[in-house]
């Protein structure tokens, strides 16, 4: 802590010059600041009511209140209740009402701010995750414990009807484990807000119960999901995290993806896809794509893959965002990828570390760099084998360059204190810099 | 920017050293930047006088970027070196699958090669016919089989050294990561406090920094006051300097102008008094004569005051006199005006009453008339009904006696003059001249008392009329009211004036209708009708006013009094006579006699009519009345017996009809003696 803060406690600091006038400094404005007491409003004004001592000295209409609060669960209504007393109401209801009706009688966000802060970690009440709403937050976040709790003999009618109740606040489907397998067309059918799936096939502490079968993506998950992908009309965004998905699920689900325009954003990161997956991807990546985003990490692509991708991407004017991180390219496939990006004016950021690529790739990249229209910003080239000399290329290929602001080149086998890559910094800073200014 | 490198360094030990790099660093992209600031562009001007707060901020933000930076490179730097372990062990393993399968491989071919070498020396074995050969084969085959089955378990034993050594790798991966989560969070917290205190640090400086230029500001602000206090200090002697020399010269200006003026004033004041004294002089002079004028004036008015007294007292007295006249007078006049008031009043009232009483008459006289004329009307209706009514009467009488006459008495019957009988008056008109009249001739007699009321009336022509009344007017205006008079002067118009002046004249002479004018009219040219008759053919042709002035010359205008006299005189008589008549005599006149002599007349008529039939005539009627009674009584009787014989006889014939059928009838065949034996008829 400043010495400035710690005079805060004191009861009259001693400011410095100019503390009277309507500007003061920022050590003045530092030492004034006391902190903002978050008193309990309604505590207060409980201890204050003297209906505590004496319930005949209370409101009529706080008990009224109090009586449409305790029997809220059974007769929910806000009709005839005066705004004012609705806040009253909504501030004294319990958390734990049926969400079935709570989501279709109860609106007052304070109410799901505090349902959210008090039954959720802190860690899921990421409110800007959830369009910034706690009610959004709330229901996303119950949604996916019944989901995650849903088993195989469960009856998926129960579940339907009472989402149908809160249907209009999902956004986002969300799983980590899914031990019941549940038919995802039935599910996305009934959220008509639907913009984004992130789901993952797992099981969660299964501890001595190992079984090799209950993880990952199975050929009907895929199917369903094809499906919902092909009838939802408002899905912008599929995550598909860790699913072992293999290239036949993944053609399972290509059936989908094809016939949807409207999906931006595709992560199969941390899956099985080898080559002939990264095939099937590469036709996404068509003339009529609107994918901007493709993620497929730490996948089994090889040098094949490499080329599929850069084909598809000579052609390719909306993608924008492309992560190769962790696959096998090769100094082969690199380049191959890297050629395909000479022609391509959208491609922002490319995560390529800890592909092994070597001098072939450098070269490829440096006739990109020195391309006028490439709109190539961030890189990510670390964990690879560039050698000094191939940090030289670079380096002398970036002294041209304007518009990228990051290239990360860590983890090469290159020697430590290289002029080459001192200078290549520099002039990253120095993009930055003319791109903030 | 070629030496920039050297200067981003930030590794010096010093920390001045660090901010002077800094500052140069600053100073380098500001120049490179080439911005339009105006801040940046004074300190570009002045070298060293620029915003140092602002130097501090955009050093201590690229300083902070640079340890930002950094921080964020040390901590992902463990995932990219845990990225490279993976990719480097992914590769590793990679090779390792390799060389497993190439060693499956080599193991499989080597075990087919030794199983196919087995089977062939199966195939010898069935050759063999030596128990020992047989049994040393077998147990070598058997060795055979098992060094395979041997080979193969190396290599599965082998497969699982590698699988435990891959858990133990596992294991140990997990610990790497548990170490490197760590290491990140370890990381993380240093480099948040790192990067707190830089912040700390910096804020620190900045605040410095604003706190030095704001010092160094002061001090130049109160130099700069300073100076221009000075400034005007120095302003301030120099205007006062001026002041006083300016005030020095206006003195003696003043000086000279005061010397000036006081010789002026002597000479000035001698001269006046010289024409003082000779003013006095004169005044003493005019001062005599006033005072002899004085006392004379004095004199006379005193004499003017004793008389001016007596008048005072005859005025009074005077005034007295004249007030109680004024009374006098006042009540006179209200006495005369309750009068008049009272008078006009009731003239006012008696001549309404009058005005109405005479209105009603008239009513009354024309209603009267109305009846009359309607119960004539009425009474001929009548009459002509019933004269219709007895001629028919008369016709259907004459018509009997006829018939009586000639068929019942035999007699010729001589018929009676209808005519005669209907208006005896048509035989003889000398015989009962009055008689004779019918109604058609009273019609005809009031329509010539029509005809003559007419001509008397266009006898009076409108000219002449007005000639008269200005006769009248110009000869007899006093029997016209003052008030009237007074009334006709008053209107404007002299038109209307002289019709008004007519319309009074004759109503003071009682004249109100045609005829009256017309009677006037003949009073004043009674006297002159021989000479107008004269005249008239002379007269013809000349205008209507020559006319009427000669008409004028000829009324002497001193007979107009006289004249009007002798109208009123006459009009009186004439009034007089009229009541005296009784209402008995008809107002028609013209139809007295005939009216007269009515009854009479229609008596006779009725008696003539009743007498048509003559009383003999009823005689004989009597008479055969009688006879004709018993004549029918005769017949009447011998009516009756002849009825008496047609039923006696048709009793007969009834009676031989059922005798007939008596004898007729079966009953008599039957009978021992039939009657029809026993009685014979007379046929």
């Amino acid at each position: 802590m400043p010495p400035t803060l710690d005079n805060s406690s004191d009861p009259q600091p001693t400011f410095s010059v100019g503390s009277t006038t309507s500007e003061p400094s920022l050590t003045d404005q530092v030492k004034r600041f006391k902190p903002r007491k978050f008193k309990e409003k309604r505590e207060t004004l409980l201890s204050k009511d003297p209906s505590q001592n004496n319930p005949s000295h209370e409101k009529l209409s706080l008990k009224c209140i109090k009586v449409i609060v305790s029997n809220f669960d059974k007769n929910p209504s806000h009709s005839g209740i005066p705004a004012s007393h609705v806040r009253e109401i909504t501030s004294r209801l319990p958390i734990n009402l049926d969400p079935k009706k709570s989501a279709v009688y109860v609106h007052d966000e304070s109410y799901w701010k505090r349902a959210c802060l008090q039954s959720l970690s802190p860690s899921e009440c990421q409110i800007v995750e959830h369009g910034l709403t706690w009610k959004q937050l709330f229901f996303e976040n119950h949604l996916q414990k019944r989901l995650e709790g849903f088993k195989d003999g469960d009856d998926i009618e129960v579940l339907l009807e009472e989402i149908e109740k809160f249907q209009d606040y999902i956004f986002c489907l969300r799983f980590r484990q899914m031990p019941g397998h549940i038919d995802l067309d039935r599910l996305t059918a009934s959220l008509p807000n639907l913009t984004k799936i992130d789901l993952q096939y797992n099981i969660n502490k299964i501890g001595m119960d190992f079984d090799r079968r209950l993880f990952g993506m199975k050929i009907s998950d895929a199917s369903c999901l094809a499906k919902s992908v092909k009838d939802s009309e408002n899905l912008t965004s599929i995550v598909l995290s860790g699913n072992l998905m293999d290239d036949d699920l993944l053609r399972m689900l290509m059936t989908g993806l094809y016939k949807s325009s409207t999906i931006t954003h595709l992560d199969v990161s941390h899956n099985k896809i080898t080559n002939h997956g990264v095939r099937l991807l590469a036709k996404l990546l068509g003339t009529k794509s609107v994918l901007t985003s493709l993620n497929v990490a730490d996948n089994q692509i090889h040098a094949e893959g490499g080329r599929y991708l850069g084909r598809a991407l000579r052609s390719n004017d909306s993608l924008s965002d492309l992560n190769m991180r962790l696959n096998r390219l090769t100094d082969e496939g690199g380049r191959m990828l890297l050629e395909g990006l000479r022609d391509n004016q959208s491609v922002t950021r490319l995560n390529v570390s800890g592909n092994s690529l070597g001098s072939e790739s450098t070269s490829a990249l440096s006739v990109v760099l020195r391309e006028q229209d490439s709109e190539l910003m961030i890189l990510d080239l670390s964990s690879n084998r560039l050698s000094d000399a191939d940090v030289q290329v670079l380096s002398a290929t970036m002294e041209r360059n304007d518009r990228l602001i990051s290239m990360d080149m860590r983890m090469n086998s290159t020697t430590d204190g290289n002029e080459d890559l001192e200078k290549i910094q520099e002039k990253l800073h120095y993009n930055e810099l003319n791109l903030r200014s | 920017m070629a030496d920039a490198p050297e200067e981003f360094h930030t590794n010096h030990a010093d920390k001045d050293e660090r901010q002077a790099a800094r500052r140069a660093r600053v100073e380098a992209r500001s120049a490179n930047e080439s911005s339009n600031n105006q801040s940046q562009a004074r300190s570009n001007a002045s070298g060293v006088h620029k915003s140092k707060g602002q130097r501090q901020i955009s050093g201590s933000l690229s300083h902070l970027d640079k340890h930002k930076g950094g921080g964020i490179a040390s901590v992902t730097n463990i995932r990219v070196e845990a990225d490279f372990r993976e990719n480097q062990r992914r590769i590793h393993e990679e090779q390792l699958r390799q060389d497993r399968l190439q060693r499956l491989q080599e193991e499989a071919v080597r075990s087919g090669k030794q199983n196919a070498a087995v089977e062939m020396r199966w195939a010898e074995l069935l050759d063999q016919n030596m128990p020992q050969e047989l049994h040393r084969e077998i147990l070598s085959q058997k060795k055979s089989c098992s060094d395979i089955i041997n080979s193969k378990d190396e290599l599965i034993k082998e497969f699982q050294q590698q699988l435990k050594s891959k858990d133990e790798e596992y294991v140990k991966a997990l610990k790497q990561q548990a170490d490197d989560v760590e290491e990140m969070l370890q990381r993380m917290r240093t480099e948040f406090k790192d990067l707190q205190e830089e912040y700390e640090t910096e804020l620190e400086s900045i605040e410095r920094a604003f706190l030095e230029e704001r010092d160094e500001l002061l001090e130049n602000n109160k130099s700069e006051i300073d100076g221009l206090f000075e400034k005007r200090r120095a302003m301030e002697l120099t205007y006062m300097t001026m002041k006083q020399e300016r005030e020095e010269q206006y003195q003696r200006e003043i000086d000279d102008l005061l010397v000036k003026d006081a010789e002026e004033y002597n000479k000035l004041k001698i001269k006046l008094e010289t024409d003082i004294q000779t003013l006095e002089q004169q005044l003493e002079e005019m001062r005599a004569t006033y005072q002899l004028n004085t006392e004379k004036l004095e004199y006379n008015y005193r004499v003017l005051t004793e008389r001016d007294n007596e008048n005072t007292s005859t005025l009074q007295k005077q005034k007295k006199k004249l007030t109680k006249i004024k009374d006098d007078l006042s009540r006179v006049v209200q006495k005369y005006q309750e009068f008049d008031a009272r008078d006009k009043k009731r003239n006012e009232e008696l001549s309404e009453d009058y005005r109405r009483i005479t209105k009603q008459y008239k009513d009354l006289q024309s209603k009267f008339r109305h009846f009359e004329l309607a119960d004539n009307r009425k009474f001929e209706a009548i009459w002509s009904m019933h004269e219709e009514e007895v001629d028919t009467y008369v016709v259907q009488a004459l018509k009997a006696d006829q018939i009586i006459n000639e068929q019942l008495l035999g007699w010729t019957w001589r018929a009676p003059d209808l005519e005669v009988v209907r208006n005896p008056a048509m035989l003889g008109a000398d015989e009962d001249g009055d008689g004779k009249f019918t109604l058609e001739e009273l019609e005809e007699h009031k329509k010539k008392l029509a005809e003559e009321e007419e001509a008397k009336k266009v006898h009076v022509p409108a000219d002449k009329i007005r000639s008269i009344v200005s006769l009248i007017s110009e000869e007899a205006g006093f029997i016209l009211d003052a008030s009237v008079k007074d009334a006709i002067e008053s209107l404007p118009n002299t038109q209307a004036a002289s019709v008004a002046q007519a319309e009074a004249l004759l109503k003071a002479l009682g004249v109100e209708s045609e005829e009256d004018v017309s009677a006037l009219s003949n009073y004043f040219f009674v006297d002159v009708k021989q000479e107008k008759d004269v005249l008239e053919d002379l007269n013809e042709e000349d205008a209507a006013p020559e006319a009427l002035e000669r008409l004028q010359k000829l009324i002497q205008p001193n007979h107009v009094i006289t004249a009007i006299n002798k109208f009123v005189n006459d009009r009186k008589e004439d009034a007089d006579a009229k009541e005296n008549k009784t209402w008995t005599v008809d107002v028609a006149g013209a139809g007295d006699a005939l009216e007269k002599k009515k009854p009479k007349e229609e008596k006779e008529f009725w008696d003539r009519m009743a007498n048509i039939i003559s009383p003999a005539s009823h005689e004989t009627w009597k008479h055969l009345e009688k006879s004709l009674k018993e004549y029918t009584n005769i017949l009447e009787n011998r009516a009756r017996g002849i009825e008496d014989v047609s039923t006696l006889t048709s009793q007969n014939q009834e009676l031989k009809e059922l005798l007939n059928q008596y004898l007729g009838s079966r009953i008599n065949e039957e009978l021992i003696v039939p009657p029809t034996d026993t009685i014979r008829l007379g046929d």
